[in-house]
């Protein structure tokens, strides 16, 4: 028997109306709850999916800056002209990392305006690197600022 | 006698107590299902899966092995993009993917089940 019919003959007496209605709020929250969980893992999964993609994408680029010379990966080669130490860190792929550069502002901000690093993970690690980049060569033109608006 | 024979036998009650009852109470019998959730119970095993609050939900097992108890107390907070999880009172942890979609299906599952067996709604 439902807590509806068990209760019926005492909600259908005069004055005890609001009993149903604390019922059904019961009932809409348990609703909301299993709707909004869906959601939730919904907007997960969809999260990890596409950084995963932008990790892979941010990787592949990291590999071709790495082969023309440009970017040495954890400090391989002290000439090139970007050197980055990065891992992987937690599940969702992001990329933390460390540049020291010569090159200019223009080129830095290329790198992490590139739509592979988009993502805010990818994004925060690599404003944290041009940053410190342009403070290894003295700038005050930081990034950070202009990326945070 | 049931909680609202008792609550209604007497002729008079406040409003907010009865209500406070009644919420009281239908967690105890969503609770109950909620135990049914993951399938059988085995011998010697007590299981609890319940909603403590808004979006957070607890998963306990209690069982004896040799004379001595033990008990995993699992409790899940979903937030609005990921699921976090706490072990015996441990530090939060965002869940796996696979952990967060078996949690929705378990709590799909619930609903359909309080909504059948408490509320005598099909979902």
């Amino acid at each position: 028997m439902s807590i509806f019919e068990e209760l019926n003959p005492i909600i259908e007496r005069p004055g005890n109306e609001s009993i149903g209605d604390v019922i059904r709020d019961a009932w809409s929250s348990v609703i909301a709850e299993m709707e909004y969980t869906s959601r939730a893992v919904e907007n997960y999964r969809n999260d990890h999916d596409r950084t995963s993609q932008l990790g892979q994408d941010f990787g592949r680029r990291m590999n071709y800056l790495r082969d023309a010379g440009v970017v040495s990966v954890s400090g391989q080669n002290d000439n090139a002209d970007i050197v980055m130490g990065m891992y992987e860190g937690d599940s969702l792929g992001g990329l933390h990392a460390g540049i020291d550069t010569k090159r200019n502002d223009a080129f830095l901000d290329e790198l992490v305006s590139d739509s592979v690093v988009s993502s805010i993970d990818h994004k925060l690690a690599a404003q944290d690197a041009v940053a410190q980049a342009h403070r290894n060569m003295g700038s005050t033109n930081d990034p950070l600022e202009r990326l945070a608006a | 006698m049931n909680i609202f024979t008792h609550f209604f036998s007497r002729a008079k009650q406040d409003p907010k107590a009865i209500e406070a009852s009644i919420r009281q109470d239908l967690m105890r019998r969503e609770a109950l299902v909620g135990k049914t959730v993951f399938g059988p119970i085995p011998k010697g095993r007590d299981r609890e899966f319940f909603r403590i609050d808004n979006h957070t939900w607890i998963w306990q097992e209690n069982w004896k092995d040799e004379g001595k108890s033990f008990s995993i107390t699992t409790k899940y907070v979903v937030r609005n993009r990921d699921v976090v999880k706490s072990v015996n009172g441990g530090n939060y942890e965002k869940v796996p993917i696979a952990e967060a979609s078996r949690l929705d299906r378990a709590i799909q599952t619930y609903v359909k089940r309080v909504g059948r067996q408490v509320y005598g709604v099909a979902v």
